[in-house]
């Protein structure tokens, strides 16, 4: 049917379950076709009932479409129900009767055979339309409507906005947050908690199913039992393999098998680089703040990212989701208490909109928040992309690593310490300052030339850093 | 080390301050003989003008502390009953708590309301509460909560330092409980959490007498559940951050708390947590806390307060 | 009287004349929607603030009563008034910073704070009296009260406790015979507020509060005896408030108007007035004086008015930081 006050059948923003309601009220109109029922419609947030001011047309009369049928009174104002076709109509509400939202108060037929089929049995057609739109399970008659009613004909129809409960899916936040982080599809999760509630360990499980078969096979040696091993290694001390140790552990674990991971490794000249770095360096004492490599990377990383925006990404469920803001976590390694050591990845959010200083104070604040082991969620969450700095493990010159993609992201660049290399310039070896690099991406979102674009993209920053700038 | 009960170590800790500071003094009802342990013995190292016996005119009392603290001097009103609050209201509740605000950062007054708070003796409805959000909802009051002789002298130490009004409810369950004490001198800023048991599965939220039921409930539990007890240790100042990065591990949490259950602490710090980390709980927070009655005296009083029983419950209920 | 040198009794007369203009300002601008608060007059009152306060020295604490919002105190104690002007409108360079509109505070003269609901100022002043008493700077607290606070529990409380503790304060009752609405008749089960005292052991005077040199004399005497050491006292001094209790109100007593005979009565004792015929008739005031002592007090009212309209509200952002003290 259609109404002159057509705004009520806006689906209020707010309510996606209703929105999906009432698009699927839509097609069984448009299937049903020679016949149109018209009903109680919901004139306005507050409305719940309405009365039949007026038949205008009678019982059996021919209408035009969009023809006022009835007028229809609420507590504020009447209102006037058009025809939403032509035909004949089939009045089943009662002059001066009030009835809830959703009540079947009428039909238009479109030829007078389909009346006539109507009125013959006004009951049975009712019931139909009310069994037909039960039937796709989005929309039941609730026990409380059309109660008050004595009318013999008109049955109740849900409003269409109401959802039963049984078809929500009830989810813990945590579970929530974990399967959307790791793309996992809640519709297909029995829940174990409360009244079927998806809690988090039904994410896990979900998640730990979804794995391939364990990379490598259990061997014989990994069997053994304890005792067996043990015989031959003396304990010097039993770390609990829990807290912290643990989640970074299953973390990457689970990033490790369940991306197609890629390693590439390439070097980069940055001697000039270095003296850029120390140009704003020395001017730690003007500035309040010290800028870093790191600083320097966060800040051409975003310009790469922006550049080659697939590496800025998250594949969950059947999509790759490509982020318009980059949000680059930075590993910090962290001593929690004697026996508890591990790494946070704070991250600097909104980068593409920072400038060297903002990024620098940033990341003063969150190092200082990962050493007081005082980050919160927040700051530790909704990464696109990492960084992580091997320079300062071994003085022996850590360069070459395989860096895992922090899971829920689609790439991570290693960078290591400088050393000195002899490079070839003008046709002659002279000394240059070498970072060595390893960029891993994730296969399964891209292949390999989003990868070479991000490192020439690099490369042209990192060995003339004037083009920074641009 | 040394060995201190609980009532010892405010009385060190009050004595301490006194000697350091000589604007410090104690006013209030009783506080030479001390019915209540807390000032006890300070009378003979200070004499009456520094441990002063009023007469039992609460609003005298409090009033007078916050005068003097406008006027210079650090008075410790001790005011015996927590429950006392109430008839010193206007002064605590409106003076003391408004006093910087009100005169628009120009007049503060450092003070300690303290008193001994909480039920275990069957003394009735108006000698048993722990009146605590009464206070927090009165912004400009501190409140401290400490659950044991340690942090009872840390805490004071800051109370007393502490440019603003604290109030300082110590339990009168506590009162034998030992602890070592360092011999030398240390202070708990307030605002900062202390993880009473550390646990992966459920974080328990609780101050006062509630931290010992949420051990003796952890204990009870050690071999199917790994339970976290966080003491925030104060209220306002309130450590979120300690109580938040619990949650983010153990997903789970229950607020027990000793003052009624509605408009309360837990329901505070339960709408906190949603507000600071909805997306890490996997279970609604659950709350223990007194009934929403009186507290029943004698025999009744175990039926209207926190029982470690109820702590056990809450936290099966949220561990499915 | 006849103690007071011819200057001191014309900075008293000065004193009243100025606490008026200024009174009359903040009556008119509440009336004109200016003020952003309420506003209670002290006219009719001001011979008790200015006579008991202009003899404090500056680091003597003040609890002053609201009529008037601390005007014919600061006058008295020889504070710059405007600031309560300015206070009223919300701006920060009041009192109080313009936080609450209302409440006062100069810590440097002894004006630690005033509170809102009455009575307090019985238990506060006994605060600094404390303090004072123990500090040894020979400080006394000077604290004014209305009738009603008398009614209130912290009074006897504070008396009591003041009394044990022989406090350096003295309780100056303006009792202008009516709390908000209720005369006292009906509220007081004694005549006089001053045998209060002897209940708490300690003086009790009732004083005329329309004549400024009765309540400095009064008041020397028992400021005088508290910074000796000898404890507090209790001033009832008796006055009339020519004003509704608070501007915009109703004038009524109970429910019905106040008699305007009784009014005009009490205006024939208006303390201004009373004063000026005193210094007339001892020849220490002429015409040409009083002229120009209006022309003057006129002329700081205007300033005063200036500056309040053309100082800058407070910045909202400084609130929360005046929850805690750093």
């Amino acid at each position: 049917m259609r109404i002159v006050q057509s705004v009520a059948f806006q689906p209020e923003p707010e309510t996606y379950s209703r929105l999906k309601s009432v698009n699927s009220l839509k097609m069984k109109e448009r299937e049903v076709g020679v016949i149109k029922n018209l009903f109680i419609p919901k004139l306005g947030m507050t409305m719940e009932k309405g009365t039949i001011s007026e038949w205008v047309v009678k019982d059996g009369e021919q209408v035009r479409e969009e023809q006022v049928v009835l007028i229809l009174e609420t507590e504020k104002v009447a209102h006037e129900i058009v025809a939403p076709i032509a035909g004949f109509l089939a009045v089943f509400g009662k002059t001066g009767e009030e009835y809830l939202c959703g009540i079947v108060i009428g039909a238009i037929a479109e030829t007078k055979e389909e009346y006539e089929r109507i009125k013959k049995d006004p009951q049975k057609f009712v019931a139909e339309q009310a069994s037909s739109t039960a039937a796709d399970g989005q929309e039941k008659p609730s026990e409380d409507l059309n109660t008050e009613t004595e009318v013999a004909a008109p049955v109740p129809r849900t409003e269409p906005h109401h959802l039963e409960a049984s078809e929500r899916i009830r989810i813990s936040p945590v579970a929530r947050h974990l399967a959307g982080k790791h793309g996992i599809d809640i519709s297909s999760i029995k829940g174990t908690g409360p009244g079927s509630r998806i809690i988090k360990r039904d994410i896990e499980t979900a998640m730990a199913s979804q794995r391939q078969e364990p990379v490598v096979a259990p061997t014989a040696a990994v069997q053994m039992t304890s005792a067996a091993q043990d015989a031959d290694r003396i304990l010097l001390e039993s770390i609990p393999f829990t807290g912290m140790r643990k989640s970074i552990g299953e973390n990457l674990h689970n990033s490790l098998i369940s991306t197609a991971r890629v390693t590439v490794m390439f070097e980069l000249n940055v001697t000039d680089l270095i003296e850029f770095r120390n140009h704003y360096a020395r001017k730690a004492d003007i500035l309040g703040y010290k800028v870093t490599y790191t600083d320097l990377f966060v800040l051409m990383v975003t310009k790469c990212l922006k550049a080659v925006p697939i590496m800025n990404a998250s594949l969950i469920g059947n999509e790759i989701k490509i982020w318009r803001n980059c949000n680059i976590g930075f590993a910090v390694a962290v001593k929690k208490s004697e026996t508890e050591s591990g790494l946070l990845v704070p991250v600097i959010k909104n980068a593409e909109q920072m400038s060297l200083g903002d990024i620098a104070k940033a990341r003063i604040v969150l190092m200082e928040k990962a050493r007081n082991n005082s980050l919160s969620m927040n700051e530790l969450s909704g990464g696109t992309f990492t960084l992580t700095n091997t320079g300062a493990l071994s003085s022996a010159g850590w360069q070459i690593q395989t860096p895992i993609i922090n899971p829920g992201e689609a790439a991570i660049l290693g960078t290591s310490a400088i050393v000195e290399r002899p490079v070839v310039k003008n046709g002659e070896i002279v000394i240059g300052s070498i970072m060595p690099m390893s960029l891993s991406f994730d296969h399964r979102i891209m292949d390999g030339t989003p990868p070479g674009q991000f490192i020439d993209k690099l490369a042209q920053m990192a060995t003339d850093p004037q083009m920074i700038l641009l | 080390m040394k060995t201190l009960n609980y009532w010892q170590a405010i009385s060190e800790a009050l004595a301490e301050e006194m000697e350091r500071d000589e604007t410090v003094f104690i006013i209030g009802e009783n506080v030479q003989e001390a019915p209540f342990m807390a000032t006890r013995g300070l009378i003979e190292r200070f004499g009456p003008d520094r441990v002063m016996d009023a007469p039992l005119s609460e609003l005298a009392i409090a009033g007078a502390t916050v005068g003097a603290a406008c006027a210079g001097y650090r008075p410790v009103c001790d005011l015996n009953f927590a429950d006392f609050v109430y008839c010193a209201a206007d002064e605590i509740l409106l003076k003391a708590a408004q006093q910087y605000f009100t005169q628009a950062g120009k007049v503060n007054a450092p003070c300690v309301f303290m008193g001994v708070a909480g039920a275990g003796f069957g003394t009735g409805p108006e000698h048993s509460h722990v009146p605590s959000a009464m206070i927090l909802n009165n912004p400009g009051l501190k409140l401290v909560l400490p659950s044991t002789p340690y942090d009872a002298k840390g805490l004071m130490k800051a109370a007393i330092r502490d440019n603003n009004p604290v109030c300082y409810f110590f339990h009168k369950k506590l009162m034998g409980f030992t602890q070592e004490i360092p011999e030398e001198e240390y202070i708990i800023p307030l605002g900062k959490a202390d993880i009473k048991r550390q646990g992966t599965d459920v974080t328990v939220v609780a101050t006062l007498y509630m931290v010992h039921h949420a051990l003796a409930a952890a204990e009870m539990l050690k071999n199917e559940i790994s339970v976290e007890v966080i003491d925030p240790r104060s209220l306002e100042p309130l450590d979120m951050d300690t109580i938040i990065a619990s949650i983010a591990k153990t997903n789970r949490v229950v607020v027990v708390d000793e003052d009624t259950q509605r408009c309360g602490v837990a329901a505070e710090i339960g709408q906190q947590i949603m507000e600071k980390c909805f997306d890490d709980l996997d279970a609604p927070v659950a709350r223990v806390c007194s009934a929403n009655m009186p507290i029943a005296g004698a025999e009744m009083e175990q039926y209207c307060i926190p029982q470690v029983e109820g702590v056990v419950a809450a936290i099966k209920s949220v561990c499915y | 009287m006849s103690r007071l040198s011819k200057d001191q009794k014309l900075e008293l007369y000065r004193m009243l004349v100025n606490t008026r203009k200024h009174d009359e300002l903040n009556v008119r601008m509440a009336s004109e929607g200016k003020l952003r608060t309420f506003y209670h007059s002290a006219q009719g009152h001001e011979a008790i603030g200015v006579g008991a306060c202009s003899i404090l020295n500056k680091d003597d604490f003040v609890y002053p009563h609201l009529r008037g919002h601390g005007i014919p105190y600061m006058v008295g104690k020889r504070i710059d008034p405007k600031q309560s002007v300015a206070e009223h409108l919300g701006k920060a360079t009041g009192w109080g910073g313009g936080i609450t509109g209302v409440h006062i505070v100069d810590k440097d003269n002894g004006v630690l704070g005033q509170g809102g609901t009455i009575g307090t100022a019985f238990v506060l002043s006994a605060g600094f009296a404390l303090a004072a008493k123990k500090n040894g700077k020979r400080q006394v607290c000077l604290c004014f009260v209305g009738d009603g606070s008398v009614q209130r529990g912290q009074a006897h409380e504070a008396m009591n406790l003041a009394s044990c503790w022989k406090l350096p304060v003295v309780w100056v009752v303006e009792n202008n015979l009516m709390a908000w609405f209720t005369p006292c008749c009906d509220s007081f089960a004694l005549k006089d507020i001053a045998d209060m005292a002897k209940t708490y052991n300690m003086p009790g005077k009732v004083v005329d509060g329309m004549d400024v040199f009765a309540v400095r004399e009064a008041a020397e005497k028992a400021i005088d005896r508290a910074r000796e050491g000898q404890g507090p006292s209790l001033l009832e001094c008796k006055t009339y408030r020519f004003r509704p209790h608070s501007e915009g109100r109703p004038d009524v007593c109970h429910y019905l108007p106040r008699p305007k005979e009784e009014i005009a009565e009490w205006k024939k004792r208006d303390p201004i007035e009373l004063c000026r015929k005193k210094l007339v008739d001892s020849n220490v005031l002429t015409k040409k004086l009083i002229q120009k002592i209006d022309e003057e007090a006129d002329a700081k009212a205007a300033e005063t008015e200036r500056f309040a309209q053309e100082s800058p509200y407070p910045d909202p952002s400084i609130l929360p930081s005046l929850v805690y003290a750093p």
